[in-house]
């Protein structure tokens, strides 16, 4: 109950404004150790007892990319990739398990921040991997959510949910694990149509830079 | 209800309303008011079918914006981060909340954890994100201690 305390007291030291750049610098381990998991500090500290088994949980096997995949990925590092990858059927980040489409279908729903813009989309993921020489650096292609003209959720912009088309979009998009990603609840609305809202951020290093964008997304929580 | 959520997350039950399932917990009613119930409200009643009559389907309008208004002051209230903009968020939400409140049930009297709740902004800024401080642990800590076979013998 002790270390409860005392971890929470530190969050909160390193939320508030004017806190020592020394402290940010301790926030990925503190958020490492103490995860916004929905399991609770106390269960986190149970299952940390059990990592070794977590670990031998993680499926990762190597294969190679398919084309389009490779292409998007290619485009989004800006340099040439080995098409053989280490991939993740299922991958936690922070205490949330995220899946491949095909895997879990429930977990592999999720908002994103798309680079150099300000807003969430929804999208589907089809693929966790890693190259297989930066076993670190995770990435997920994902197939977004088509967008379509509906202003019913529009009013309460602050309820973070609105509709889109069950389609997705074929083109394949690159998200690396850094970026701002949600887990997402999602309902029939309509014929093709579903309502989608993100649930709770999950990126993995908070940074300065994360910090001023997040000033600007219209979706901050 | 046929929403589709993440594993980790903990739905509400599947006979939830129904007097077999009893009293609703704190983190089912949560779970609902986050999504389940706005949307489900939205799509029967924002709109309104045309017979039914007009003074019933405003009454309908008003519950709706309520749970709506409810759902975003619980967005805001429990966010991973606060700061001011998190706080006077939370504290107009509740207090509209609380006015749709007044004009759908004008002689329910307002309770002390209306009251109580129209504080929460306060301590979101002295105290942090409301996950450093709520008592969902002790609860679950309280839960666990329940569970524990002591042959009916205290301490």
């Amino acid at each position: 109950m002790k270390s409860f305390c005392a971890a929470s007291q530190l969050k909160v030291l390193v939320e508030r404004p004017g806190c020592p750049k020394v402290l940010e610098k301790c926030v990925p381990i503190l958020h490492e150790c103490f995860p916004n998991s929905k399991i609770g500090t106390l269960m986190h500290d149970i299952h940390t007892l059990d990592q070794e088994e977590h670990a031998k949980k993680v499926k990762v096997k190597e294969v190679d990319l398919e084309e389009d995949i490779h292409s998007a990925f290619e485009l989004y590092k800006k340099e040439k990739q080995p098409k053989r990858v280490n991939q993740y059927v299922r991958y936690d980040i922070n205490g949330r398990g995220f899946a491949m489409e095909n895997t879990t279908p429930r977990n592999s729903i999720i908002f994103y921040q798309p680079l150099n813009e300000q807003i969430l989309v929804p999208a589907v993921i089809r693929q966790i991997f890693s190259p297989v020489s930066k076993g670190d650096q995770i990435f997920i292609a994902v197939h977004r959510y088509q967008e379509v003209e509906d202003s019913t959720f529009k009013s309460y912009t602050d309820f973070g949910a609105g509709i889109w088309s069950q389609e997705r979009s074929l083109q394949v998009e690159i998200v690396p694990i850094t970026q701002r990603i949600y887990a997402a609840n999602r309902r029939q609305w309509a014929d093709n149509r579903v309502v989608l809202r993100p649930l709770i951020e999950v990126h993995r290093f908070p940074s300065i830079f994360e910090a001023v964008v997040d000033l600007l997304l219209n979706q901050d929580f | 209800m046929n929403t589709m959520r993440p594993t980790w997350q903990a739905g509400p039950p599947a006979n939830f309303g129904s007097p077999a399932h009893g009293k609703p917990k704190a983190d089912q009613w949560k779970t609902c008011i986050e999504f389940d119930l706005p949307v489900s409200l939205m799509k029967m009643w924002s709109t309104g079918a045309a017979d039914v009559p007009n003074e019933l389907r405003l009454r309908r309008q008003l519950l709706v914006e309520s749970t709506m208004l409810l759902s975003m002051a619980i967005r805001w209230a429990i966010s991973y981060r606060t700061s001011p903009r998190h706080a006077e968020a939370t504290r107009r939400y509740l207090e509209l909340y609380m006015k749709t409140l007044r004009e759908l049930f004008p002689n329910m009297d307002l309770h002390p954890v209306h009251h109580n709740a129209l504080h929460l902004p306060d301590f979101l800024l002295r105290f942090g994100p409301i996950h450093g401080w709520w008592m969902f642990p002790f609860e679950r800590l309280i839960g666990i201690l329940q569970k524990v076979n002591n042959n009916y013998k205290i301490g």
